[in-house]
This record gives C-alpha cells, structure tokens and sequence, in this order.
C-alpha cells in the first residue's frame, strides 16, 4: 500500500517556477469586480492554475507511468554543455533548462488542445498504454476508455465504428426519420482512441474521416453530433502500410506524429517493480491531475489567449515561404506552384530535371516535394502556443516554434531525398532523422531571414502594416503614391533574376496590395 | 461602477467579450482600453439599463450589438473629446 501510495504523489511544489504573468489589459471583469463579483471569480481559488496542472500531469507520467527517460524536446536558459561522439561525430547535448520528452509532452499538448495525436512505433512500446493515460486524464474509468477505443482490423465495418439502427425500427419503419439508431458511445466522449487505424478498411476509413474531420457521424440520414475531442491514433508504420492504405485526407487530419522512442534497459528496473508489486499505472492516476470538462473547456481558452509576437509570426512566415514555389509549375504567376505540378500528374524528377539557375544547395525548398497547408500552419501556431502555456508563459517564444515543428511537420514536409543538400557531407543523416532534418531546415530559414534583416528591412511588412490601417480618409493622390511605391518594389526586385520561395510569395502580396489599392481608387473617383 | 444589469450580461459571457475585444484590437491596432472602458460604462451601462425596464429579456442582445458597435467606434477612434466624437456619443445617448 505504501508503495501505491508513493506512485501516486504528485509535486506539490511549482513545477517551473515564473514571475508571474503579466495581466490582461482589458478584461469586462474589471468593470464589474468587487461586491458584484460572482461566484465564478472566487470557485477554485485554492486549485492550482491549469497550466501547473498540466505540468504536474507531466511530470507525474514521466516519472510513474511511462518510463521516457528522453529530453529530445530541449530548452537552453543559458550556455549548454554538449559532446561529439563516434566515428560519425554525433552531438550528444545536455540541455540547461528544463526539457522534456517528446513521447509524453505531444499528447499532453493535444489532450489541452483538443487536437489529433499520431502514436507510431514497433509493438509492444506503450503507445497504446499511452492512449489510454489521456482518457484517464480526461475523467473517465480505466474501464470505460478501454471498452470505447476502437480497434482497427481488416473486418471493422462502419456499424462496428458508428453504431447500428434498432433491428425493430428497421423493419416496422415506414420513414427514415422514424429509425432510431444506437450510436456507439464513444463518438460522445471528449478522448476519443483508435488503436492500429491503418488496419481499419478504406471504406471504414471514410466513414472515421467524417468523425474526424467535420465531428458528426451519420447513419441512414441520421446525424451524431460529437462533442470537440482529443484522439489518439496508434500505428506501426507511419507510412500507411499495415493492413490497408491510410486515405490522404485521413492522413492529413492528424496534427501531430510522435514517435516511441527505444526503451532503456538500464531503467529494467522499475518494470520489475511493476511485476512484481503488480502496478499498472493506468490504475494509479492521481485524482489530482484529472481534468474536469470545463477545466478542459477553460484550458482550450487560455491556451488561445497566448500571444505569439510579430518577431515569432514573421520568421514563421518566412520559413512557410521557402516551400510551395516552382518556377515550372506554371505559365500564370499564382500557378507556379509544387502543388500545380503534382495536380497534373508531372513526375517529380521531370520538375528538378528542368529546374535551373538556382543554387539548389542553398535553396530550401528543393529539400521537399510540397509546400505547407493553412490546416497544417494553424495547427503549428495552436501548438506553439500550447507549449508556451505548458511550460508557464503567456508570449510563444522562437524556441517554442522550433521545439514543436517538427512533430506538427513530420509528415506534412515530405523530403526529396534525392536533393542536393542530403548529399553535403553531415547531412546524410537527415534523410532519416524527420525531426532534426526540419528543426535543421527552420534554423536555416531563420539564419536567412537575419542574414537579410528581415526585422529591420522588410518593406513589405511595413506596405502590410500601412494597408492594416484602413483606407478611410486615404486621398486619391496617396493611394497613387502608393502604388506607385508597390511597383517600383517590384521593378527593383525584377532586376534581381532569381527568384525564390520567400520572393514569390511576397511579389503575391504585393499584387494583393495593389488590387486593393486600384480597387479603393476606381471607387474614389465614384464619390 | 457599471450597474447589476450590465454586469450580469458581462459576467456570463465574459470569454466571449474579452475574445471579441482582442479580435478588434487586431484590426483596430489604436483601440485604447481604457477609452473602451469608458464607453461600456457611459455608454451602454444607461442603454442595458433602458432596455431592461422596456424587455428585460433583450438585454443580452442589446449589450452585445452595442458592443460590437462599440468596438468599431472606439477602434477607429470615432468616440472621445473631440467636437465630431462628442455629437456622436450624443447621439449614441438620445
């Protein structure tokens, strides 16, 4: 008893201390607090803020349930130390602040977030157990979450997945509306699990995709609306292998991929432990780090509420630009994308074959076969911010951004590993290591984006903010000005020769601004 | 201090206002806070008022338009002390 006793504390102590966060600076609340205040302001003064919830959460899973003894998500808060090791000079690093691992932190993070989690990794590496911690999380039984996750398997028809009509109403029916339909009850649940969706047949998987994707199912014109939720998928190949091929869309749904990371022999040890005394983590969660669905309501707000500074969102921008262009995608400008080529069905060597001029060592969108989708980049920046929130901030910092990315990017950036860049030697690596090949490509992006003093000289930043500022009361004779401004831009930039990603996407911004500008003066002259 | 009536409505959808405003100072990067402030409590404090005496049940509505509106007026820097703003807010009273 003791020993539960011990696997189930949690720390009592912060568990990253910070100053304080500094307040809003508007909120209704102030206009009405004091006698009047109600009952919301005062519940729960003695519970700890969510997000120290969250990272007690945290730290009772690395420590009690999932041995992860990794620290591959790593924050520096000064100088750190770090080692070259072997043949191939491989960088061992000890972080300086407090890092974590990936395998607990990324469903964590998609747990407050609501959001879509991809577990990937041989048998037997607690990735279903894994799943099964972020049910308990959310409230419900050991019981009630095994019994609700789905188990894909080649016979999994959709009324396996969704449910079935009653065998009465079918037959007695003389309308569709007049069927009941018994919905399987995990569609309701706030976490919801799907263990090996790559063995869950295609038709099956459409019918998983419209759960997914717009949250309601149907059956015989009935519709389920489900409740917004966090999933976890399990598969032993990311690569849509297994029994059947994932769907794209399906495929694309997921926000983030992590990865089971090799057990360390040298932690066999606390598994005896659990032989023997018989533990089973999911068994233990403390009551302590259960969420509460308005605590997971309220959670989803604050983590929103976590502000990303221009200096962040601009050398995200950046990075985003480097990867849709392809100068022979098209004859129309907004046509000269990979996206175009790949609409119609050109082959991917037949676009780098003709590809020249540019220096395709430096260019970082020859390293990939797409550019990034809208979904794939709010889920970046909803995710950046979910990590700020975790580790007790309330601004994303660039080190956010580079921690997360490549866990929102593992499979929506496919490398060419043909390109030139994973030829350059200490580079080989890459073609295999997603993860540290995108956190490699965001630091180039970024070292770019300082080389061209993109903080200081950005006029196109400054166009942007300018427009922002409305066009109310601007004269006819300033709109010309500036258009003329944004040709001139352009003309300059004409000279120039090549062009690359970051370049297209701002000679398009331009021409955005340039309609809205010839828009504003042809109604100008009406007035 | 702004009366019960307003405050309830606040109260209740306290997230959804504090969202509102931020969405507006995004688009209106000169909305002040304090002259928001302002407004809700000269502004639409009297008008939550009125409106309960007339049809308590329209108040939320009426705070949220007045709101919104509210938002855009100030954002663009239509309320104030100038002699344009002050025949506005006038108006916005009568």
């Amino acid at each position: 008893m003791a020993l539960f006793n011990l696997f189930q504390r949690v720390s009592q102590a912060p568990t990253n201390p910070h100053p304080a966060p500094v307040a809003r600076k508007f909120d209704v609340a102030d206009l009405y607090r004091g006698p009047i205040a109600g009952a919301e302001e005062t519940a729960g003064a003695n519970d700890p803020p969510l997000d120290e919830k969250l990272r007690q959460a945290y730290f009772w899973i690395v420590n009690t349930a999932i041995i992860s003894p990794h620290y591959d998500i790593e924050y520096h808060d000064g100088p750190s130390q770090s080692f070259t090791l072997g043949d191939r000079k491989s960088r061992l690093v000890l972080p300086s602040g407090q890092s974590y691992s990936s395998y607990v932190m990324l469903p964590l993070l998609t747990f407050a977030t609501r959001s879509k989690c991809l577990f990937i990794g041989g048998p037997g590496r607690g990735k279903t157990a894994s799943a099964l911690l972020m049910g308990i999380l959310g409230g419900y039984s050991v019981s009630e979450v095994r019994r609700a996750m789905q188990h894909g398997h080649p016979q999994m028809t959709i009324a396996d997945l969704l449910g079935n009509p009653l065998p009465a109403d079918l037959v007695n029916a003389q309308r569709m509306e007049d069927i009941r339909i018994s919905w399987r009850r995990w569609l309701s649940m706030r976490v919801k699990i799907i263990d090996e969706y790559n063995r869950i047949p295609t038709r099956t998987q459409s019918a998983l995709l419209t759960v997914m994707g717009d949250n309601y199912a149907e059956i015989l014109d009935h519709v389920f609306e489900c409740p917004d939720s966090a999933w976890f998928l399990t598969a032993n190949d990311d690569q849509g292998g297994g029994t059947y091929q994932v769907i794209e869309a399906l495929r694309d749904r997921i926000d983030v991929v992590v990865q089971a990371l090799a057990f360390n022999p040298r932690f066999l040890g606390d598994l005896l432990t659990r032989i023997e005394e018989n533990l089973r983590p999911e068994q233990m969660v403390p009551r302590q780090i259960v969420f509460t669905e308005a605590e997971g309501d309220r959670m989803q707000q604050e983590i929103r509420a976590v502000s990303m500074p221009e200096e962040v969102r601009r050398r995200i921008e950046f990075f985003a630009s480097q990867f849709e262009f392809c100068e022979l995608g098209g004859a129309q400008f907004e046509y000269k994308t990979k996206d175009t080529a790949r609409l119609a069905g050109m082959e991917w060597h037949n676009v780098t074959a003709q590809d020249t001029g540019r220096d395709r060592l430096k260019d970082l969108g020859c390293q990939t076969k797409n550019g990034l989708s809208v979904r794939a980049l709010m889920t970046l920046m909803l995710y950046a911010k979910a990590i700020a929130y975790f580790r007790g901030n309330r601004v994303v910092e660039l080190a956010d951004v580079r921690q997360i990315l490549p866990f929102v990017l593992h499979d929506k950036l496919p490398t060419d590993p043909d390109a030139p860049f994973f030829e350059a030697p200490g580079n080989a690596a890459y073609r295999t290591d997603r993860i540290g090949w995108l956190r490699k490509v965001l630091d180039l992006a970024c070292a770019e984006f300082d080389r061209l003093d993109r903080d200081r000289d950005d006029p196109v930043a400054r166009m942007f903010q300018e427009l922002k500022h409305g066009l109310d009361g601007v004269t006819e004779a300033e709109t010309r000005s500036r258009l003329v401004r944004i040709e001139r831009l352009i003309a300059d930039w004409a000279k120039g020769g090549k062009l690359y990603g970051h370049l297209y996407d701002d000679l398009l911004a331009l021409k955005y601004m340039h309609q809205r500008y010839t828009n504003y003066l042809r109604w100008l002259k009406t007035q | 201090m702004i009366s019960e009536t307003l405050a309830t409505v606040l109260r209740s959808g306290r997230a959804d206002f504090n969202a509102r405003y931020e969405v507006a100072r995004q688009r209106y990067p000169v909305l002040e806070a304090a002259a928001f402030g302002r407004f809700l409590e000269e502004s639409v404090d009297p008008l939550a008022q009125g409106t309960a005496r007339l049809a308590r049940d329209l108040v939320p509505d009426v705070v949220a338009a007045a709101y919104d509106v509210g938002l855009d007026l100030v954002g663009q820097r239509l309320l104030g002390h100038e002699e344009r703003e002050r025949q506005i807010e006038a108006t916005w009273r009568s």
